[in-house]
């Protein structure tokens, strides 16, 4: 039990439950299921792109470009549907398209941080600024609003729905589940894998994974390769929600992601980056920012709030001895 | 002649190379629009563009010396920017002259200055004596910081400001931009630090190896508290200089500078992992950004065109760094 | 009698440096190899051959019998070779289980890992060598002793023929090293052959089947089974007769330097009390984690002590508190890794030259004086002899031996008047070791006070005139070197006192 409370995903579950509580008691209707639900919505797609984040900071360390992948491939895939009217191809397929293009971005990300054994931050904030650069120079700039019908029907999916006292309904969407599912399988991959326990083994020491036999660069492939499959999901949540393409729209957003899979214990040499923090990590930064709206404290004060958040967070990593990776 | 060949021969391999560069792109941007670039009110708009990305560059290399990055200069220069505005729109609204108006604008200068050391001196204290990630660290108060400005100006825009304090933004001094000699003033100072103090010499040595560095007796904590000051300053600077330039003061002005401040520091031989810069790359680095930027404009490409193109530059940057590192080390 | 490894013969070179010059060796099933020789003499270079992560130039190689032109760390695993890194190798952020057949895992190359059946194979493992402990810890929770467990439970996971162990016992306390003998006994009786890798003569004599003796490139002795002294084995490695020569010391002064009363640090080391005078070299040793680093770290002021006070030249100054309190007291300190923490690699040699007095070369109007700087850049550089030097090269350029002596010069710059030396000839090639012995005495001549913290028993008998020796956190002898032997001083280090009694 004490190693449990030892534990960063203890904290942070404490921390979280302790805003909720205290939130709950300024504005009880943050503590109702239609909320809970409101704030499962609004983490759909930092959740989603906080476990591509996830994997590359385990294997090599922080990237930047994952928001722009995301969009640029499934704008690239749409910009092309659209322009010659095929609105009647299948999900899956749109699906498909999206993910081989973001793999190819992530892929040239592997190329210089591999290959080339450049620093992952900086590598990733120049694929960042040229896929974001290429999509708005080079493909389009208009914003997409009628898509294709099989993503329309996507949008409007729900699992479950609550109305409550004002007549309101509020509805847990079908994607809310993909995602958990998508992060239980991470966390099988993780854990029973031989491929995940090689990553944990090179994010912690090249030169021991090395002399073990693991293979270092081919290990890191798929890691990108699996980031890639993950943005591209990403982008196709994203446009599917917003229930239109806006290009690279999310881009410039990338730290608020970093800072909940920080949070959430991904980084550092004790990093054991699990799953279950990652999702805490995100679930607060969500809650934090649905709670103050609902708060009514004006959304001008969430930027300073978040940063002190963070701080408090990394203040309280370190307190506890944990050694930070610099980057 | 023979002396300038020797000169040229003898400089350092990173400074070759950055010339190389900048000469090949001032000579490019000449072939495709010559009469559009070389003309006098081209030189002069681009000398006032490249002093704000110019102090930020400058802020990021040292921070990198160290090993570190700071994320937070936007907001440093956003919040005492706006601190400032406050002060001289006062000044404006009051329709105050003489020896008021000078002291209004000099209080808002201080105010700012103030504003920027302080910020740099609470993300130094925190790296410095906790030790956490500086991007990290940077990156919470950056938020913090931005978030303040915000609060302050409702997330509105203050402008208005005394007409004395405009001049500094858009006028010239013997025909060169004050922005601009700004600039080069502050490139000459950070040369002299970087090269000619013991705070430099101590920055570039905890840089390539903190831990030795405590071993040798150097004072760590203190040259990075110093560091993330010098960033808060020049961030400070800048916010003074926007201020001047565009008569307005926002919260969020300007976030992407920080990517073409890292941009311009990689580019101009800085190493990302710390412990070694030369001014005298950045400086051309700066030039050549700024010849391109312009260069893009004349030639209608657009800011997304640019987006891309400063993508690829990092990486190309990024790479040839790499290939120059792996011939040193064959070599030794 | 099984050959597991033969080597014929054997040439391999770095850049234009040899560093096996026609080496033959061989290791038989079940026995108890030891490999010793100063460093540079080609030992590191040896296991890597074998191992499969060099290849070499020229020469036989036979593994089980088996003729291999060129071998990969893979095929090496195969033949049941493994080898224990001085640092391990171990992933921090993993379980002792899973570090235990992470090896082996990895090798199978399947898919899944079955938590279960590697619990359980842990679980065996650890059993067979008698190491009790909670295979779910993670590592990062582990003291050193315990990780090298750890690191042999995973050689022997894998079933190996021939477990290499690269300097096994340098972190390990007297207790602990007994403990690792008695396991290197019991796999010596399941069939395992172990090549020991180490410069502690003692722990060679006691172990030992056969030993081997390494020197420039080649074997200069080997026996298997004949007695052979700790004198004979001195000369072999470094081709000269033990030295009688003794560092001549007569006290010229009876105020001490240096006064350390009562010293202690929590969990590190207690009640240290000594005095050094002017011109001696005073010796600090014991077993590794007898706290003889954390006292020279204390007393440079890296690790503030908890208790005690330190007088210099009469004057009481309390705690050093901090390394600008040493440095005040004219205080130096070369430290036990230049690679971390002696040198900074990337920087150019001469301004490694200038980092500690750079504070003095400051002008009045703040700025450096560049004269100033390339005088003494050149002044420093001459204080030492490294041939062909390029000052502006960067320090990673040069061999372990000049890079230790510009750590030394660094440091000479500075003119210390108490000069604290932390294993400064370890990794060292001989002629630089001599080097460096020579300007520590020519130091100690010129009325510095110098403490030399050492394994090295050899160095101890030859540069001190006193020895202090360390165990558990405590100084539990002195001996005076002109009144001892090599053998009696390396009987004092290794007992262990808790066990024989002595009051500490």
């Amino acid at each position: 039990m004490k190693r449990i409370i030892k534990t960063n995903e203890f904290s942070v579950a404490a921390i979280i439950t302790i805003i909720w509580i205290l939130f709950g008691l300024v504005n009880p209707d943050i503590l109702t299921v239609a909320n809970l639900y409101a704030i499962t919505r609004a983490s759909i797609i930092s959740a989603t792109f906080a476990l591509s984040c996830l994997l590359v900071l385990l294997a090599v360390g922080i990237d930047m470009s994952f928001y722009a992948v995301g969009c640029t491939s499934i704008y690239v895939v749409l910009n092309y549907l659209v322009k010659n009217k095929m609105f009647d191809t299948p999900l899956l397929l749109i699906f498909g398209a999206s993910i081989v293009l973001a793999i190819i971005l992530q892929l040239i990300n592997w190329f210089f941080i591999d290959r080339l054994s450049l620093q992952p931050f900086i590598v990733t904030i120049g694929s960042q600024s040229l896929y974001k650069g290429f999509l708005l120079a080079f493909i389009g700039t208009t914003y997409i609003t009628t898509l294709p019908t099989s993503m329309k029907s996507l949008a409007t999916k729900y699992i479950a729905s609550t109305t409550n006292s004002s007549g309101i309904t509020s509805n847990l969407h079908f994607l809310v589940f993909i995602v958990i599912i998508m992060y239980v399988l991470m966390h099988l991959m993780l854990s029973y894998t031989r491929f995940g326990r090689n990553i944990y083994a090179i994010g912690a020491d090249v030169i021991a994974a090395k002399r073990a036999g693991i293979n270092i660069s081919k290990t890191r492939f798929f890691v990108f390769l699996l980031a890639g499959i993950i943005c591209g999901i990403g982008g196709m949540f994203q446009v599917t929600l917003n229930r239109a393409a806006v290009p690279a729209d999310l881009v410039g957003q990338e730290l608020m992601v970093i800072a909940a899979v920080v949070l959430g214990g991904g980084m550092g040499k004790q990093a054991r980056g699990s799953i279950l923090g990652t999702a805490l990590g995100v679930i607060l930064l969500s809650l934090i920012s649905n709670s103050l709206i609902l708060m009514k404290i004006p959304s001008y004060y969430q930027q300073a709030f978040t940063g002190i958040i963070i701080l408090i967070g990394l203040v309280i990593q370190s307190s506890k001895g944990k050694e930070q990776a610099v980057d | 002649m023979k002396k300038i060949v020797t000169f040229v021969h003898n400089l350092d391999q990173d400074v070759k190379r950055l010339m190389g560069i900048t000469i090949f792109v001032f000579v490019a941007m000449v072939l495709m629009r010559p009469k559009l670039f070389l003309t006098s009110n081209n030189f002069t708009s681009m000398g006032y563009q490249i002093a704000e990305i110019g102090f930020f560059s400058i802020a990021m290399m040292m921070v990198m010396v160290t090993g570190g990055r700071d994320l937070s200069m936007v907001g440093i220069s956003n919040l005492s920017g706006i601190l400032a505005a406050f002060i001289l729109h006062d000044a404006f609204v009051k329709e105050l002259s003489g020896l008021m108006l000078f002291l209004y604008i000099l209080m808002a200068i201080i105010v700012s200055i103030a504003v920027g050391i302080t910020c740099g001196f609470m993300n130094g204290t925190i790296i410095s004596k906790l030790g956490i990630s500086p991007m990290l660290v940077t990156l919470g108060t950056l938020n913090l910081y931005t978030g303040i400005g915000i609060i302050l100006t409702k997330a509105e825009a203050i402008s208005m400001f005394p007409k004395e304090f405009l001049y500094f933004g858009n006028n010239t001094l013997i025909g060169v931009p004050i922005p601009l000699i700004l600039l080069i003033a502050a490139l000459i100072v950070t040369a002299i630090i970087l090269n000619k103090t013991r705070y430099g010499f101590e920055l570039k040595f905890i840089g390539s190896n903190y831990k030795a560095s405590l071993f040798t007796g150097m004072r760590n904590k203190n040259v990075l508290l110093k560091t993330y000051v010098y960033s808060g300053l020049l961030s400070a600077l800048i916010g003074l200089e926007v201020l001047a330039r565009t008569d307005s003061a926002k919260a969020d002005f300007g976030t992407n500078y920080t990517f073409q401040a890292i941009l311009c520091a990689v580019l101009g031989a800085t190493n990302p992992g710390g412990g070694y810069a030369k001014v005298s790359c950045l400086a051309l680095s700066l030039i050549t950004l700024q010849f391109l930027s312009s260069g893009f404009s004349m030639l209608r490409l657009g800011g997304y065109f640019k987006e891309f193109a400063w993508g690829l530059i990092l990486l190309a940057a990024l790479s040839v760094n790499y290939f120059v590192e792996q011939r040193k080390l064959k070599k030794s | 009698m099984n050959e597991i490894v033969k080597i014929q013969g054997m040439y391999k070179s770095f850049f234009g440096a040899k560093a096996l010059d026609g080496m033959d060796f061989t290791i038989y099933e079940g026995e108890i190899h030891c490999l010793i020789g100063e460093n540079g003499c080609g030992k590191s270079t040896m296991i890597k051959i074998i191992s499969g992560f060099h290849p070499f130039d020229k020469g036989d190689l036979y593994i089980n019998s088996k003729k291999f032109g060129k071998i990969t760390p893979i095929e090496a695993m195969k033949e049941g070779i493994q080898v224990i890194y001085q640092d391990f190798s171990l992933i921090p952020n993993m379980t002792i289980a899973e570090n235990i057949t992470m090896y082996n895992d990895v090798y199978q190359n399947r898919m899944f890992v079955n938590r279960n059946k590697m619990r359980k194979m842990a679980r065996a493992t650890v059993k067979k060598v008698n190491f009790d402990i909670d295979i779910d810890k993670y590592v990062y929770e582990l003291g050193v002793a315990q990780k090298q467990m750890v690191a042999i439970c995973r050689a022997m996971a894998l079933d190996a023929k021939l477990i290499i162990m690269d300097e096994p016992t340098t972190a390990l306390t007297s207790k602990e090293v007994e403990n690792l003998f008695k396991l290197v006994f019991k796999l010596k009786e399941n069939g395992v052959s172990i090549l020991f890798v180490s410069h502690k003569l003692d722990e060679v004599l006691k172990i030992a089947d056969s030993i081997t003796v390494m020197r420039n490139g080649k074997s200069v002795y080997n026996s298997r089974g004949d007695k052979i002294s700790k004198e004979e084995m001195v000369y072999y490695m470094t081709g000269k007769k033990f030295s009688e020569e003794r560092y001549s010391y007569i006290q010229a002064d009876n105020n001490p330097l240096l006064k350390v009363k009562n010293y202690s640090l929590k969990n590190k080391f207690s009640d240290i009390s000594f005095s050094l005078y002017r011109g001696e070299i005073l010796g600090l040793t014991g077993l590794l984690g007898c706290g003889r680093n954390e006292v020279a770290k204390s007393l440079f002021g890296l690790i503030p002590a908890t208790n005690g006070s330190v007088e210099i030249n009469n004057e009481d100054i309390g705690i050093i508190k901090n390394v600008g309190h040493a440095l005040k007291y004219n205080i130096g300190y070369v430290p036990e890794d230049r690679l971390t923490e002696g040198l900074h690699m990337e920087q150019s040699i001469a301004d490694n030259g200038i980092s500690r007095i750079i504070g003095s070369l400051v002008d009045k109007n703040g700025l450096l004086n560049m004269k100033k700087v390339q005088e003494k850049k050149k002044e420093i550089l001459s204080l030492i002899y490294i041939p062909q030097l390029k000052p502006n090269n960067p320090a990673r350029s040069l061999s372990g031996g000049n890079q230790q002596k510009v750590v030394l010069a660094k440091w000479l710059a500075a003119q210390p008047k108490i000069f604290i030396l932390n294993s400064p000839t370890v990794g060292v090639d001989v002629g630089s070791k001599t080097e460096i012995h020579n300007i520590v005495k020519k130091l100690a001549s010129k009325g510095v006070g110098i403490i030399l913290i050492s394994d090295d028993i050899p160095e101890l008998m030859a540069l001190c005139n006193r020895v202090l020796i360390m165990n558990e956190g405590h100084i539990i002898n002195e001996k005076i070197i002109m009144d001892t032997s090599m053998e009696e001083l390396s009987e004092l280090i290794a007992i262990n006192y808790k066990e024989v009694g002595k009051a500490i």
